[in-house]
């Protein structure tokens, strides 16, 4: 059990080498702009963009992990091997459901777990801007999994106990900011996914949500980023901001491992109101010692 | 300006003289040693950040503690010995088992710090006035210097 939990950490991990970021083009259309803005805050191109001068979005990442291989898979709008044919319907379904449009489960080394809580404008956007990329025809890879997690039907009874499907609704008690924060966070950063431990079915523990983790992706260590003296309890809202826009911490140290690149490709791009409005939701979570 | 005072340039000195034989000797010595090393590479850092955002220092000030950590990056390789990385000491350490699995890659992050650190030095020499574009060199230098290296090489730490 303990490495089903590792694997899913593992899977999770959409970033372990920095992919070619590609330079912002000049975008007028407000959907457009705004699709881009959920892109990067979701942090899509490390995992759909494979490392070493990869082409952007065309995916053949490899996500390794004990029970195998996956591969990321291309999400241009190439007709062929692409997001091409798919309909705005089937791109919401695979974010909110987590299903192909045949109806096939994915695995959840797609974050469709936090995903799922995307608003409507953001999936329409967000789909907008996916269109409007270059079209590369690149076929994906057949993930390499070990016996017997290459049957799909596993996914089911898994679906079935650790994923609840449905729109984000933030804790009324949370300000304006402190809200989006927590969109920004549980939603589209998908951060839990990786800063929190596992149970020993491989579902999030709701009780030790972001207190970090000693057997993230990879097997490495992940911070505890809840406002306990083990966590970033001493850490002012401007020092998790600075943080989140260029990876140094406040006695200096800069950021390690998956990090890096969640840094390089989605906080140190995002809106400054927006990397302040995760600190002060961060803020506003229960302190939770480390394990 | 402070961080490269008397005290780092003793540490130096120190690293010069000490360094082989602690990595065969003490684990625990060198390992606090590297440590004591990355902070100061970050005080400077820091003094960076404080004329970045608070105007304190001086320009030439900011290109000196630049240069000084470009100079230093030389030293990393040396700091990490066989033998002391997270898995073979109890010591709390967050140096990752690939350092020893691709040493050549390790010492060519080290020297794009160097590379790093003594492009900015020059930009703030040129241009330390303009602090907003100071600001977004000093991100440049975190992620091309630092982080390069520490998303393989580097376990995060509580």
């Amino acid at each position: 059990m303990r490495r089903l939990a590792l694997w899913l950490a593992s899977a999770l991990s959409c970033c372990a080498f920095a992919a070619s970021a590609q330079e912002a083009e000049e975008i007028t259309d407000p959907q457009l702009e705004r699709g881009r803005a959920v892109f990067i805050a979701a942090s899509c191109e490390g995992c759909h963009t494979a490392p070493d001068d990869g082409v952007f979005l065309a995916g053949g990442r490899a996500i390794t992990s004990p029970f195998g291989t996956f591969y990321s898979p291309n999400i241009t709008p190439d007709r062929e091997t692409g997001l091409g044919d798919w309909s705005e319907e089937d791109f919401a379904r695979a974010l909110r459901e987590g299903r192909s449009p045949a109806g096939e489960p994915y695995y959840p080394a797609f974050p469709y777990t936090s995903y799922t809580g995307m608003s409507d404008e953001d999936v329409a956007a967000l789909w907008a801007y996916l269109q409007s990329v270059e079209a590369v025809e690149a076929p994906n890879r057949e993930h390499e999994l070990k016996f017997p997690f290459g049957f799909r039907l596993l996914l089911e009874p898994w679906r079935w106990m650790n994923f609840k499907e449905g729109r984000f609704t933030p804790d009324p008690a949370l300000n304006e900011q402190q809200a989006r924060g927590a969109y920004l966070v549980e939603v589209l950063g998908h951060c839990s996914e990786c800063h929190s431990p596992r149970n020993r079915l491989g579902a999030l523990d709701p009780d030790r949500r972001l207190a970090g983790t000693a057997s993230g992706p990879d097997g490495r260590r992940v911070s505890n980023i809840t406002p306990h003296a083990d966590g970033i309890g001493d850490w002012s809202e401007g020092d998790i901001t600075y943080f989140l826009e260029t990876g140094f911490t406040p006695e200096f140290d800069y950021v390690g491992g998956a990090m890096v690149e969640v840094v390089e490709l989605s906080t140190s791009q995002m809106a400054p109101e927006d990397r302040e409005a995760i600190a002060a939701y961060l803020k506003t979570l229960p302190p939770l010692p480390s394990d | 300006m402070r961080p490269i005072g008397s005290l780092s340039v003793a540490a130096a000195v120190g690293f010069l003289l000490l360094t082989p034989a602690l990595a065969e000797a003490d684990p625990a010595a060198l390992i606090q040693e590297r440590q004591e090393f990355m902070k100061e590479l970050g005080s400077n850092l820091k003094a960076i950040r404080d004329y970045v955002q608070q105007g304190t220092g001086s320009p030439e000030e900011v290109a000196e503690a630049a240069r000084h950590i470009g100079e230093r990056a030389d030293e990393i390789p040396d700091l990490f010995p066989e033998g002391t990385g997270m898995n073979e000491v109890d010591i709390e350490t967050g140096a990752r088992p690939e350092i020893w699995e691709d040493p050549e890659d390790f010492a060519a992050k080290a020297a794009s710090l160097r590379e790093a650190a003594l492009n900015f030095a020059d930009q703030a020499e040129q241009n330390g006035d303009d602090r907003a574009t100071m600001g977004r060199g000093l991100a440049t230098l975190g992620r091309d210097g630092c982080g390069a290296c520490h998303q393989v090489y580097r376990e995060d730490l509580d």
